[in-house]
């Protein structure tokens, strides 16, 4: 298993601090844009994802890829999580890992 | 001023003079037992004799007048002439002259008027003491037999206008005495009684100390109603507050009744058999409680309740001295001193019809009765394995109830149900471990019945484990089934009559290593001479990760502070 470079749980607000790094984060569809998903991050702000296929609108995705944006990631891995997915919990997740707890995950 | 008799009354009254109300003298006092104790008197006019009757409810007066049959003087309002030659009077009332104190200081008895004092003023120390006080509860005369032979004891209740409760207690010839002239609802003055400690075991009221009635002892019932003893001291808990009461303690309370169980017949541990009715009392905490009537208040008060909630009525029910028992989460019980008031007058009974009527009759309530905590407290009590043995949960008085995170690791294949009595006593199943007669019909010890199909009832022994550790634990019927997913029945025909082990396989394989949240009765109970915590597994509920996630984040967020 490569561990070289983990990738961070990250929502809207963390993402910008790790541009350039290897992130992960879920979030609702909103729409697609050919070949460009617009999505709702797990704290209420909106993620852009390129080079992603399209997934239906209102389920949930985890994206695993580059940040390269304030706002935006680049895909190299998107896993469909369904319709049902506790935001609310993922975004405690995010806060934990980047806090208090940052060197458990990085 | 002395009275006068009347001349001639006797000749009057024989005559047919039904009217005249003489005065006569008292000469002799005899005691006769008839069908009743009744005392017969010989009167006089002063000129002339005759044997008369007194009426019953002078016989407590001329015994204690007994002393003073000198000085005590009749009025006599009615004759009657039996045909016999003994002429017969009924003599109604006794007519008291005040003390006459003579001037060259003869030794008198101390008539002085009584001193009443509060019953809470009562002590053994007290010198005279007269109290006050209507009679709130008349017990039976109970018989018993003891190394000093056979006796009978009978005990009365009584409350002052201070609010202040004695029980007086008299035995052998002074129950006699007493038995016939003590009602409930009147108000007596009572005089020349020892004061001893209170038997706790029997007498539940607030005070330390009881009255012992003796042959001196004087009861005089007060013809006046006085209004400022009240008819019962009630002390009331709310049921909310019998979840925090003792086992076997006293309390009273006071609720609508919801419903209400038809009586069924009990063996008890004695042989004799009683009869049992339970029924449900709800109050304004938002609880209910059950209520378990035993023996005669199943026919009584039982029976008045359950005409009143077939009219559509939800009566309201004030209990004294009933009896809390932590059998099956906490309930009521009657004891033999336990009094029930249906609809009773009092203020209390105000508020609970205005709160019933305006909602209360609909809004949900919490049944403290039930094993089954409500679902709210699910995740109060949260405990590691670990935890329950290094706590040393389960040792007190008191089961303790935990919720555990946990999977199970193995389930015993061999007995995980049992054969249940299937038949209904009122209206809990009766459950019983039945046994199979050689005719094939099952037979059930407690309801002394046969038939051909019985229950099977889940009774799973299953090791569970977190990472703290691993323990067994017991699953009966309802969470048995949450576990395993299909019914006792189905299992067992399963496994023992389709012999489809495969199928049975995978239905146990499927229930391990799964995550619950078993909320966990634990109790220490004794084996012979050992002691073993026994977990029981009330509640198993998968674990619903989005509500446990929330509770994690909760527990972390704790820790970190």
């Amino acid at each position: 298993m490569d561990t070289s470079s983990p990738a961070v749980f990250v929502n809207a607000e963390i993402l910008k601090m790790y541009l350039g790094r290897r992130v992960r984060a879920v979030i609702q569809v909103i729409r697609n844009d050919a070949g460009v998903i617009v999505g709702q991050s797990t704290d209420g702000n909106q993620i852009t994802v390129k080079g992603a296929q399209a997934f239906p609108p209102s389920h949930f995705v985890e994206v695993i890829g580059i940040a390269d944006g304030s706002q935006s990631i680049r895909a190299e891995i998107c896993t469909d999580f369904g319709q049902s997915f506790d935001m609310a919990a993922y975004n405690g997740l995010c806060q934990l890992a980047n806090g208090k707890f940052k060197n458990l995950f990085l | 001023m002395a009275a006068r008799l009347t001349a001639n009354a006797i000749a009057a009254v024989n005559g047919g003079n039904l009217d005249l109300k003489p005065i006569v003298q008292v000469l002799d006092l005899k005691l006769i037992a008839e069908p009743q104790e009744r005392y017969r008197a010989v009167v006089s006019d002063g000129s002339a004799a005759q044997q008369a009757l007194l009426a019953i409810k002078l016989t407590e007066a001329a015994k204690s007048g007994a002393s003073l049959v000198p000085a005590a003087k009749l009025v006599s309002s009615s004759a009657m002439n039996s045909g016999n030659k003994v002429q017969n009077f009924n003599v109604q009332s006794v007519y008291r002259p005040p003390s006459n104190y003579k001037s060259y200081g003869a030794i008198m008895k101390n008539e002085a008027p009584a001193r009443v004092i509060p019953i809470s003023a009562l002590n053994p120390y007290q010198g005279r003491w007269t109290i006050k006080a209507r009679v709130t509860a008349k017990g039976d005369i109970r018989r018993y037999n003891n190394a000093k032979g056979d006796g009978k004891v009978f005990s009365f209740d009584l409350l002052d206008s201070d609010g202040g409760e004695i029980r007086a207690t008299c035995f052998n010839a002074v129950v006699d005495r007493f038995y016939e002239a003590v009602e409930v609802g009147k108000i007596y003055l009572l005089s020349k009684g020892s004061l001893k400690p209170a038997q706790k075991n029997f007498n539940h009221l607030n005070n330390q100390w009881e009255i012992f009635l003796e042959s001196t002892t004087t009861l005089e019932c007060c013809p006046d109603e006085d209004s400022s003893i009240p008819t019962q001291h009630f002390n009331f808990r709310q049921i909310i507050d019998i979840e925090n009461a003792e086992n076997n303690s006293i309390i009273d309370i006071i609720g609508i009744v919801e419903s209400i169980n038809p009586s069924v017949t009990i063996l008890r541990k004695n042989g004799m058999e009683t009869q049992r009715r339970i029924l449900n009392l709800k109050d304004v905490s938002g609880r209910s409680v059950e209520l378990t009537l035993w023996g005669d208040f199943c026919n009584r008060e039982g029976r008045q309740l359950q005409e009143k909630l077939n009219s559509g009525l939800f009566p309201a029910l004030a209990v004294k001295a009933g009896k809390v028992s932590d059998f099956s989460g906490k309930s009521v019980g009657t004891i033999s001193s336990t009094q029930l008031f249906i609809d009773p007058d009092l203020p209390e009974t105000c508020i609970l019809r205005e709160w019933f009527d305006g909602g209360g009759k609909d809004a949900s309530s919490h049944s403290i009765s039930k094993d089954m905590m409500p679902g709210l407290a699910l995740n109060d009590n949260r405990k590691t394995m670990s935890q329950i043995k290094d706590e040393g949960l389960g040792r007190g008085n008191k089961p303790d109830w935990v919720t555990v995170k946990a999977t199970i690791s193995f389930i015993k294949t061999d007995n995980f149900c049992y054969t249940a009595c299937p038949l209904l006593i009122g209206d809990r199943p009766c459950n019983k471990k039945v046994t199979k007669l050689a005719s094939g019909n099952w037979c059930c010890d407690r309801c002394s019945k046969e038939f051909e199909e019985c229950d099977y009832r889940y009774l799973l022994q299953a090791q569970v484990q977190d990472h703290t550790g691993v323990t067994w634990v017991t699953a009966f019927q309802e969470s048995g089934e949450e576990i395993i997913g299909c019914s006792a029945k189905e299992l067992y025909q399963l496994k023992h009559q389709e012999h489809d082990d495969k199928k049975f396989g995978d239905i146990i394989r499927r229930c391990l290593f799964e995550q619950y949240l078993f909320r966990l009765k634990i109790k220490e109970e004794h084996y012979g001479e050992e002691q073993r915590v026994k977990l029981t597994v009330v509640k198993a509920d998968k674990v619903n990760p989005s509500m446990e996630s929330k509770y994690l984040l909760d527990l972390i967020g704790k820790l970190c502070t």
